[in-house]
């Protein structure tokens, strides 16, 4: 019967909006798929673990998945599944499918390798890499004699030996830079690169770069902020740094020159 | 996984730039969850102010 008072005056509605700070977190009806694909996500990540398991790089893998994790459990106690969407697609979807690409690449080499004779393959490798060790091993004898010549010169000299060094970088993730680029002959266009910018704006860059420096199979990075040397002006620049042939490149694109550098790395 | 058993598996799978990237991903998760908790604290900063705001008016 107070039910159909409450609903002629219109009462019933009370308290179907209020949130109650403090009460167990329902999740949004609307966010359970992207926290269900999230779940998926992690369920990836962690079979990559396995999968790398018996590789020096387990402990790594089992860190992202960590870490990973505790994003995933953050975002997800404060109900803000949208965001969390944005991070496994802006990170964990490209994380998981680079390196199982890398993997399935690796075992299919492996694979290759060891079907014609299963039980030598253990003896085949052994060779091989001796051969070129050897080959290798005569080269370097001969550079170092041809080094220590020099060093010989160099100590009857008044110079002093420079040590080489590569000065270490900080990656900034969140600014862009602007680079121009001749589309025609007389028309330029500006685009923008940075740490966040999409595959596709990252690939314009590297086409870019390898064209303008002949260069190929490199990769950008990100950005980082320099002093360049000799510069006359003391004020550091914002540039690209790309990786190539296994190095890092800060790319300074007025001069058309790479300085090699190298990121800050734990090592333990 | 079809030749576990035999190797010890010495051999890395990584080159030298795919481990660098990988060393970059785990600061940058690292980096994610700073931010995350750190864009919190200025939320709860803001609130307060304007909390105090109103009390103090």
């Amino acid at each position: 019967m107070s039910n159909f008072w409450r609903s002629l005056f219109g009462s019933k509605k009370a308290g179907n909006n209020r949130k109650v700070i403090g009460l167990p977190k329902t999740i949004p009806v609307n966010e359970l798929p992207h926290i269900q694909e999230s779940k998926r996500r992690l369920t990836a990540l962690q079979q990559l673990c396995s999968q790398y398991k018996s590789t020096p790089h387990a402990r790594q893998i089992e860190q992202v998945y960590q870490k990973t994790r505790r994003i995933h459990a953050y975002l997800t106690d404060r109900g803000r599944g949208h965001e969390l969407e944005l991070f496994h697609l802006q990170h964990t979807d490209h994380f998981l499918n680079t390196f199982t690409v890398i993997l399935n690449v690796h075992l299919q080499h492996h694979n290759v390798q060891q079907e014609p004779e299963v039980a030598n393959s253990r003896k085949v490798v052994a060779k091989s890499v001796k051969r070129d060790m050897q080959a290798g091993l005569s080269y370097r004898n001969l550079n170092r004699r041809v080094s220590e010549q020099v060093l010989e010169d160099t100590k009857q000299s008044v110079y002093s030996v420079p040590k080489l060094s590569l000065p270490e970088i900080a990656l900034n993730t969140y600014s862009r830079l602007v680079y121009l680029k001749e589309e025609t002959a007389d028309m330029q266009l500006t685009h923008e690169i940075g740490y966040t910018s999409d595959e596709e704006e990252k690939e314009a860059f590297t086409s870019f770069v390898s064209e303008k420096f002949d260069i190929h199979d490199i990769s950008y990075i990100g950005n980082t902020i320099v002093y360049f040397p000799g510069h006359a002006h003391t004020t550091a620049d914002l540039v690209p740094v790309i990786s190539w042939n296994g190095g890092l490149y800060v790319v300074c694109l007025e001069e058309v020159r790479l300085y090699p550098v190298s990121t800050f790395r734990k090592r333990d | 996984m079809p030749d576990d058993k035999k190797q010890p598996q010495p051999n890395s799978i990584l080159t030298k730039e795919q481990e660098a990237i990988l060393d970059l991903y785990v600061i940058r998760l690292d980096e994610i969850f700073e931010e995350l908790k750190a864009a919190d604290k200025i939320q709860v900063e803001i609130e307060t102010r304007h909390l105090k705001k109103i009390l103090t008016k």
